[in-house]
């Protein structure tokens, strides 16, 4: 009897094409969808927002650079910035005219908004934003843009810490802002912006946790490594991720209170208490805000009662309520080092070599 | 049970009796006032009995469990007190009223928009310090609010001793000391309802203090500029402070001018 | 004045916007941290605790013994065996009685009062035999469980044992990619599927609420066993010596749930690393405070609030089902009625798989309550396999009290132990019944989540099937 093991092998692969189906599908589909007119329109687009991001950072755009990133030759180059010069968006030597540069920031605020939409609202890790960004702000009608800033609060910033142009195209960039590479040991700082291109420095940059808002303390830096402390870790990136970093290095009276001898709260054990020095601010959208309801703040006092007997999570009191968070949620969370502690949690406290 | 009619009182521009809220944008909430005098909103955070509040007073059953956050639908239902029928409407329990989820939204807006004659905030006694960020954000919002500080019994079980008079001087409004579980201070609970949606007497909205000077000198340029220009706005830096925070809802209101017609 | 008005709105409106940029992103910690700094101040003046440790010493000293290493886990299971015993053995003898009274008194008199009146053979067939019957039947069947259990698992809700049995097993369902809460929707749904899916409210994070929404049909409910301890006895006990009999067929009955729990986690993995990635998660459980259960009260409301509603929308959904099935085998076109012509049509797809057409066109008319499915099973081979003398006419459905019996019908219909497995098999992997599908509904306001909860089952359960079937001949069994 052939036909049984005939009919599985049929099954299958029916099953596996299916599966094959919906993980490339979506793919398939887009290539579908993506006929010449519709690349054409993301070329321009693309060519348009660079150049406006060169400009709007001071920062000069080389032309192998800007090839590079469009993934395009010389020749698709000329072609495509005489199309843009014909429609009254580009001048000579790829400047922007303002037609060109509104329609540029128009591209940014929905590339910008989604991003922050990505971080604040959906699953996604930190390195899909951008790609997923990418993708949709192509497609965004400008009243999809306005309910997406109408639903996130008219948000400033994305979670990169890149302004966001608002409706009228006004956008403003931090004053007195330096690469993170570029400092002396012992400076403390505040992340604004850490740039999420090229992919592979931004996965290093992911994994060392590094987001906008932070501050960290230069530990040690030459030419081929930085060395910091930040939200109670010790992180060492490569000079040309930290290239990739920006800081504001003035800060405000009462960002110097800092305290910087913190360690996680999930290194408590059942039976200690401590005091919160901050959320890391890789904890985002509604898992951030359930805390701070929750009354987790700076500040608080906070004690590990109860370790659940499969070790994850612990239950914490937190104001007189009895809250179980995981651990990897209690890992982005910043405690002073408990008093009468001389367990395991002291073994990754970072003592910070300057004054404080 | 006698029914009473309900004491209507000649139109006059000192109504002591005349109902707060504004029935035409309750109605736009999905509440229909036919037939009721006064309509109260029940807020709290979730699991601090303020569904067993809900069925002692209007004599429902709805389930009352043990759980945080229990009650995701709109729940209402109607009782009646010397004379007056009360509407009662439950709200989401929600930790918070800044707006940041869906639960939030509809207990803010209700609050906001639908102007209820009395907000009731159910809080846990023995858990005051979380209860009062909510109870404190709904005093930022309305005059009329009254405070349940329910579970006492639990609370007295403990060995805890809450000064209640203290409270409500400290934030300004009416605090009724209750155990809703065991029936106790239900009858005073309807005193203070009754005397919050008659009179004019209203409830100081609470100043918190903010502690970052940014935001303190922004907000105070910007409920200045709010209060000249909208004098009979009762929550203006609260108005402020939401704008500041990018609320669409808050900001169109301003802009079609359905905060400013607002009765106080 | 309303101009001027809303021209300083403008202004007022364009100088907040301007402000925000100077802000920085994190406003809402900055109002949380004041008002929860202003929230202490207050409380500090108003509460006295005369000692904060010794007042709360009984509620962790339990925690300790519940999330103990130890006992934790045997008393978990002590606990919830003891529900479903209690459910089990207490609903027997109310169902009996209300079966008793529904279908063996009633429905005589309501037949016998119909033809005294002289109704119309197929009015009194539509409404007796049909609605009447079905929606009796539902209720004989569904209502006892519901009333023992529901009342039962609140008073431990209402202890506040239930969080602590999430706290302990949240690891497990954390890996994956659940909430712990689960674990409680899920034991619910052994009850009854429709209350485990509203009973995910309590799980405040939108992608593990999905989850646990669309696995609570892996949960075996209350309807479906009877169906699984029907055909594990005289299918699968039968294979072995008498003594061990009743031992084997517990045991399949018993795998069959275990595998709804182990499929729970794997589509949970699965739907948490595909469909749902892109889903936003906030995790948190909160353990509240002991409170002594007031059992009365708990049970008058459970039953009114949990049993009274699923049991209201079973009835509404059991009489057009009833209906259907009545139709379905009176109405004739040349002599065949539209159940036979369904299940000649079907009968292939349903061998293919396993199974053959009278089940397929059992699950297709008793879609509203599972309840009825081996009623409508019965009464359909005896229409095929036209057997006489068994049941009591075309759309009656009907039981048998001898197993001995049950099992001649069905081998007259053709039925096999293949068929048998491949039917326990279906009766855990197909589509929730209706009133669990409306519930989802409500629940998730989202037709596209409704529709994977009807498919995702439904294609498992043929896949699974029809891999059986295949390997059963591949071995020649």
């Amino acid at each position: 009897m052939s036909t049984p093991l005939l009919n599985l092998l049929v099954f299958f692969l029916l099953a596996l094409s299916l599966i094959a189906g919906w993980h490339y599908g979506r793919g398939f589909l887009r290539v579908l969808r993506r006929n010449r007119e519709f690349k054409a329109r993301v070329l321009r687009e693309d060519l348009l927002k660079h150049l406006l991001e060169s400009r709007l950072s001071a920062s000069p755009l080389p032309k192998e650079q800007l090839l590079r990133a469009l993934r395009i030759d010389e020749h698709e180059l000329r072609d495509v910035t005489q199309d843009l010069e014909a429609h009254g968006m580009l001048e000579a030597d790829l400047q922007l005219t303002s037609a060109g540069q509104t329609y540029a920031l128009r591209i940014m605020r929905a590339h910008r908004l989604y991003e922050r939409y990505l971080a604040e609202e959906t699953g996604y890790g930190e390195q899909e934003w951008h790609r997923y960004a990418d993708e949709r702000e192509h497609d965004l009608t400008e009243q999809d843009i306005a309910g997406l800033a109408r639903k996130l609060g008219n948000p400033t910033h994305d979670p990169h810490g890149d302004p966001i142009p608002a409706q009228d195209g006004f956008v403003t960039y931090h004053e007195n802002s330096h690469a993170l590479a570029g400092l002396v040991p012992g400076q403390l700082v505040r992340i604004v912006h850490v740039e999420d291109e090229p992919e592979a420095l931004y996965a290093e940059l992911v994994a060392a946790g590094l987001a906008s808002g932070q501050y960290v303390r230069v530990l040690h830096a030459d030419d081929q490594h930085v060395r910091l402390s930040c939200e109670g870790r010790e992180v060492r990136l490569s000079y040309r991720a930290a290239e990739n970093v920006t800081v504001v290095a003035d800060l405000r009276e009462d960002e110097h209170a800092v305290p910087e001898h913190g360690v996680t709260l999930s290194s408590l054990q059942p039976g200690q208490h401590a005091r919160v020095i901050s959320l890391s601010q890789r904890l985002r959208g509604s898992e951030r805000r359930r805390l701070l309801d929750l009354g987790l703040l700076p500040g608080t006092d906070i004690s590990a009662e109860l370790r659940s007997p499969g070790g994850d999570p612990v239950a914490y009191d937190i104001r007189g309520s009895l809250i179980a968070l995981r651990r990897k949620q209690a890992d982005l969370i910043l405690v002073e080092p408990p008093a009468d502690d001389n367990g395991p949690g002291t073994s990754n406290v970072i003592e910070s070599n300057n004054e404080s | 049970m006698k029914k009473q009619e309900p004491i209507v009182q000649p139109p006059s521009d000192a109504c002591a009796t005349c109902p707060m809220h504004d029935a035409s944008a309750l109605k736009r909430l999905g509440v229909d006032m036919k037939n009721f005098d006064y309509v109260v909103a029940l807020a709290g955070n979730p699991n601090t009995g303020k569904s067993t509040v809900f069925n002692s007073l209007t004599g429902l059953r709805q389930h009352t469990g043990n759980w945080p956050g229990k009650t995701v639908t709109r729940m209402e239902g109607g009782f009646e007190y010397a004379g007056l029928r009360y509407k009662l409407v439950d709200l989401p329990g929600t930790y918070s009223l800044l707006a940041t989820s869906e639960d939030e939204l509809v207990a803010r807006d209700f609050i906001l928009f639908g102007q209820p004659d009395v907000t009731l905030v159910v809080v846990d006694a023995t858990r005051l310090e979380r209860n009062l960020n909510l109870a404190l954000q709904v005093s930022q919002i309305t005059e009329r609010a009254v405070l349940c500080l329910n579970l006492m019994d639990e609370a007295k079980r403990k060995g805890m001793h809450i000064d209640d008079r203290r409270l409500a001087r400290d934030l300004g409004m009416p605090v009724v000391p209750m155990s809703a579980r065991q029936n106790e201070g239900i009858p005073e609970l309807l005193g203070v309802i009754g005397e919050v949606a008659a009179s004019n007497v209203r409830s100081k909205p609470y100043r918190v203090s903010y502690q970052s000077p940014q935001l303190r000198s922004s907000l105070s340029r910007l409920t200045e500029m709010i209060e000249r220009s909208m004098p009979d706005l009762p929550n203006a830096e609260w108005v402020a402070l939401r704008l500041l925070d990018g609320d669409a809802a808050i900001t169109e209101a301003l802009l079609n001018g359905e905060l400013g017609e607002m009765r106080t | 004045m309303t101009q001027k008005v809303r021209n300083s709105a403008a202004d007022i409106v364009a100088e907040a916007q301007k402000l925000r940029w100077d802000m920085g992103g994190d406003l809402h910690d900055q109002l949380t941290e004041s008002l929860y700094a202003e929230a202490a101040r207050i409380s500090d003046r108003v509460v006295s605790r005369p000692d904060h440790a010794a007042a709360r010493g009984f509620d962790r000293t339990l925690d300790r013994i519940i999330t103990s290493r130890i006992w934790g886990f045997p008393l978990m299971l002590l606990l919830l065996t003891l529900v479903f015993w209690l459910t089990i053995s207490g609903a027997n003898v109310p169902s009996a009685l209300l079966s008793g009274l529904l279908i063996d008194t009633i429905q005589p008199m309501l037949k016998h009062a119909a033809a005294s009146i002289g109704l119309w053979w197929w009015l009194d067939g539509l409404l007796i035999d049909g609605m009447y019957l079905a929606t009796a039947w539902v209720v004989s069947v569904m209502l006892p469980p519901m009333a023992i259990f529901f009342p039962l698992f609140t008073l431990l809700e209402d202890f506040g044992y239930l969080p602590r049995v999430a706290f302990n097993l949240d690891a497990l369902f954390h890996r994956a990619g659940a909430h712990g809460k689960q674990a409680l929707t899920m034991t619910m749904g052994f009850g009854c599927n429709a209350a485990g899916v509203v009973a995910t409210r309590i799980i405040d994070s939108p992608r593990e609420r999905l989850i646990a929404i669309i696995t609570n049909n892996f949960a075996l409910c209350n309807g479906r066993w009877p169906t699984q301890i029907l055909l594990a006895t005289i299918f699968i006990g039968a294979l072995a010596p008498a003594e061990l009999a009743g031992l084997i067929s517990a045991f399949a009955v018993v795998g069959i749930a275990l595998l709804g729990v182990l499929l729970t986690f794997v589509t949970s993995w699965s739907l948490s690393r595909t469909v749902l990635r892109g889903e936003a998660s906030a995790y948190s459980l909160e353990l509240p405070p002991y409170r002594p259960p007031r059992i009365w009260r708990t049970i008058y409301t459970s039953i009114i609030d949990r049993t009274g509603i699923v049991l209201w929308r079973a009835i509404k959904f059991a009489l057009p089902a009833g209906a259907a099935i009545w139709l379905s085998a009176n109405i004739q076109f040349g002599g065949v009625s539209i159940a036979e012509y369904l299940i000649h049509w079907l009968d292939p797809v349903g061998l293919f798989i396993g199974l053959n057409g009278v089940i397929l066109v059992a699950y297709i008319l008793a879609i509203p309550a599972n309840e009825i499915v081996i009623p409508t099973i019965l009464m359909l081979t005896v229409l095929v396999a036209g057997v006489t003398g068994v049941g009591d006419g075309a759309g009656v459905m009907f039981e048998l009290q001898s197993n001995a019996d049950v099992l001649t019908l069905l081998h007259a219909g053709g039925w096999t132990l293949l068929t048998a497995i491949n039917l326990m098999l279906f009766s855990l992997l197909h589509n929730p019944c209706s009133t669990t599908l409306y519930t989802i509904y409500r629940e998730t306001g989202s037709l596209k989540w409704t529709t994977v909860s009807a498919l995702l089952p439904v294609v498992m359960g043929v896949a699974t099937t029809f891999v059986v079937t295949q390997l059963w001949h591949l071995f020649g069994l």
